[in-house]
């Protein structure tokens, strides 16, 4: 969809609807927000639901961050330990591998 | 105009010839790429509660510069100049040892090893300089009788299986596999591959391109037993494709009751069993070969021979307090007494031979540990170069009880007193405990029983192959053999028939050598004899001159290992079984109950036979370790036997011709660089499209 083509109010109910449902654990949905809205809210001539669309922008684009380094951290903490966690490590694997630890 | 148009042609057809030409050899240049190598046995991973064992490659299959080493020298070759690591050497048999095998290993220079088999001129394969074993020295330790006790330490300080070097119980991360050179046509990898491309000249090493070698034989167990069991578990649970990592390993023991006996008839009396027992399998670091000559097949095939002779007079046995005899054959001894151990426990829970049931009302009774009057076990029984002697080992542990000692003492005189042509001679040092026997897992459960177990060896094992691919007839064979073996089985029979009436073995009872001969020929020779094809009714479906392996083997798979208890459960049908006057139908339709069960043997289309059906008390038992039927079992325990096979999908072994890492690397940046340049060039004509092809009138009409 090309939000250019919204009126800004409608952008600004697009871009809230976005943000509280980031809030339902669905991190992407505030990645998308934060990168969609990014021009509407730093780069257009000002308009009246900027300063909000900008707020929102900016919490989604933080909540994103913190999400992203919460998997990564997870990711790595998983993949270093999931050996040594023998049954706790199998038990959290979707695919056990074949022949190694 | 024109010259842009032939351009054009030109370059459309010769693409299109490209094409055609790569699409149709496209399912070919593997093929000129690699050759197979089909003729390998490989090594593979095995687990047990707290390690794993044997080999695995990457998933992918590891790859190599082929070198061989033929003398100990050539090892600091390869480890001091070698310079094209990873390397996958060929050995000799006589240089695959212990030694050899972690100075490789701890090289870091290598993806894999080949034992390469070449028969020489009369087609005998040159074994290694005996004594050679890669089993432990103190074999199946850990979970027999002498564990935590006085006698444990015996075997440390007078080994058992003094050459075994331990090499079945190492943990290898490369792929180890064993290929016989004699079945090709020419020696592929080592005239082929090795010496044209890859022999150092007086030490320089050879110039690209090499002679590489691509063995994979991946494994999908990992860590230990209680790992992969669960994994499989795990995997059942939530995998699209559901599959286990790897299987306990089991078979079948096989045991005859020589009376039959129904449940209706009472309990048996205690102490009124007879069991004669010996193993039948035994086990290599190679997937197939392991056919155990001396380890198994003397003791089973003398147990036959016995067999045959109590059938003859087993009308007497209850003329005295003796009411049965049991004939049974272990499986998976040679893997911490798998077959005895699980008997024994379903002996003690009254699961043997099966649980009772109201509802069946042709059940054997339930046999128990007290109902065993004597046991004797037989183990290896090849006779030696300049001893033929027969020793007869005994438990020192539950002689020291004096009821027990007593026992033993009347089986041991009994025995010498039948011995005759056979020299025997008793261990009176009590000392010395039971070498490794079946016997232990019954033991451990229960010191009252007394025992015995026969063997050709007093201190050391005579058999000098003991557990490993090399124990083949060709090392044990010698006139004296089955003329010895049935010496044994007549003074075992003689002995038991005074056991059971208390008189001399009547002489017309004696030992069918024919049938002992073609035993052993069945079993060490040729599988494809014509006693197991006379059992199969001539669908025996092998390769000529193949030889089973006594491995025990795993359920799931091929039934590669299930061929020979199948064999060996139709042998034992055939001599305990009585003929019956019924039909083919009748006899395959037959009431196959816990007591008889019915078989049609002997038909052969190509001799016109039409086969007999014979009734048969021949039963089998599971062979797999209580440890897989306990719940929450300490696999630390060593309480019984832990081990597992890793399930793998297939072995396979190729050559090809390696080019230097530097040829490769210009080949790859050559690539990149066509690459670029055609992005660059169809850039160009993009940009100047416009003046390689004028936008003719009509279009622009349109």
């Amino acid at each position: 969809m090309d939000i250019e083509r919204l009126k800004n109010d409608a952008k600004l109910v697009l871009c809230r609807k976005y943000y509280y449902g980031g809030f339902a654990f669905l991190p992407f949905l505030w990645t998308i927000n934060a990168f969609w809205f990014f021009k509407e809210a730093f780069y257009k001539p000002q308009f009246e639901e900027q300063p909000q669309i900008r707020q929102y922008v900016i919490r989604s684009g933080i909540g994103a961050l913190l999400w992203m380094v919460i998997f990564i951290s997870w990711t790595c903490v998983f993949q270093i330990n999931r050996a040594s966690w023998a049954e706790l490590g199998d038990q959290l694997s979707f695919v056990i591998p074949r022949g190694i630890p | 105009m024109a010259n842009i148009l032939n351009v054009k042609i030109f370059l459309w057809l010769s693409l299109s010839v490209i094409f055609l030409a790569t699409g149709l050899n496209a399912d070919r240049i593997t093929e000129k790429i690699y050759q197979r190598i089909d003729e390998g046995f490989s090594c593979f991973r095995r687990l047990n509660g707290t390690h794993q064992i044997g080999c695995s490659s990457s998933q992918s299959g590891n790859v190599g510069v082929v070198h061989f080493l033929e003398t100990k020298l050539d090892f600091d070759w390869l480890l001091k100049v070698g310079p094209d690591a990873p390397y996958v050497v060929l050995l000799p048999p006589d240089l695959f040892r212990r030694e050899n095998l972690m100075t490789l290993k701890n090289s870091g220079k290598i993806a894999g090893v080949v034992v390469l088999n070449q028969t020489d001129t009369t087609l005998r394969n040159p074994a290694p300089k005996p004594p050679y074993s890669n089993d432990l020295t103190c074999p199946n330790k850990i979970t027999g009788l002498y564990k935590e006790d006085a006698f444990s330490s015996y075997c440390d300080s007078n080994p058992w299986n003094p050459a075994g070097d331990g090499l079945l119980f190492e943990d290898f991360k490369f792929p180890i596999f064993f290929i016989n050179e004699t079945k090709l046509n020419q020696s592929v990898l080592l005239n082929d591959c090795y010496h044209k491309f890859n022999r150092p000249i007086e030490g320089t090493p050879p110039s690209y391109p090499l002679c590489a070698i691509e063995l994979k034989a991946f494994m999908w167990a990992a860590v230990d037993t209680p790992t992969c069991l669960r994994r499989g578990r795990l995997n059942m649970m939530f995998n699209p494709q559901p599959s286990e990592y790897c299987d306990p390993l089991g078979n079948v023991n096989i045991f005859v009751p020589v009376l039959a006996a129904n449940k209706s008839d009472g309990p048996v009396s205690n102490r009124s069993i007879i069991f004669v027992s010996a193993r039948m399998d035994s086990a290599s670091i190679f997937d197939g070969l392991s056919i155990g000559a001396d380890s198994a097949i003397t003791g089973m095939a003398t147990l036959v021979a016995i067999a045959d002779m109590i059938f003859q007079f087993k009308s007497d046995i209850r003329r005295g307090d003796i009411e049965n005899v049991f004939l049974v054959l272990f499986n998976g001894e040679a893997f911490d007494y798998i077959g005895s151990s699980r008997m024994a426990y379903d002996m003690t829970l009254g699961k043997f031979p099966k649980p009772m049931k109201e509802e069946n009302p042709s059940q054997s009774p339930l046999i128990g540990l007290e109902h065993v009057k004597y046991w004797i076990e037989l183990g290896s029984l090849a006779p030696q170069a300049g001893n033929t002697k027969v020793y007869l080992h005994t438990d020192p542990k539950s002689r020291s009880d004096s009821g027990v000692d007593t026992k033993v003492k009347d089986l041991i005189s009994i025995l010498q007193k039948n011995q005759g042509n056979l020299t025997t001679e008793s261990i009176v040092d009590a000392s010395i405990p039971l070498p490794p026997a079946s016997l232990q897992s019954f033991l451990k459960k229960d010191l009252t029983i007394p025992g015995l177990f026969i063997s050709n060896h007093k201190n050391a094992f005579a058999n000098q192959f003991y557990n490993s691919e090399w124990d083949t007839f060709q090392t044990i064979s010698s006139y004296k053999l089955s003329k010895h073996l049935a010496d044994i089985a007549r003074t075992v029979s003689a002995s038991i028939y005074e056991l059971a009436t208390g008189q001399q073995m009547p002489s017309y009872i004696q030992v069918n050598e024919t049938l002992l001969e073609s035993t052993l020929e069945c079993y060490l020779v040729n599988a494809n004899c014509s006693l197991f094809n006379w059992l199969l009714n001539g669908r025996s479906n092998l390769a000529s001159e193949m030889v089973l392996p006594t491995y025990v083997g795993v359920s799931h798979g091929d039934g590669a290992y299930k061929a020979l208890s199948l064999r060996t459960r139709h042998l034992l049908a055939m001599i305990s079984g009585e003929p019956l006057d019924v039909n083919k139908t009748g006899c395959i339709n037959s009431d196959h109950n816990e007591i008889y069960h019915y078989y049609w043997l002997g038909e052969s289309e190509s001799n016109n036979a039409s086969g007999t059906c014979y009734r048969s008390t021949v039963k089998t038992s599971h062979a797999v370790s209580p440890a897989f039927e306990i719940e929450n079992y300490d696999w630390a325990s060593g309480e019984y036997s832990s081990w597992t096979e890793s399930r793998w999908e297939t072995f396979s072994v190729r050559i090809f011709l390696k080019a230097s890492s530097l040829q490769a690397v210009s080949i790859f940046v050559f690539g990149v660089v066509v690459l670029l340049l055609s992005f660059a060039v169809t850039y160009w004509v993009e940009t100047n499209s416009v003046l390689l092809f004028p936008a003719s009138p009509e279009a622009v009409a349109c």
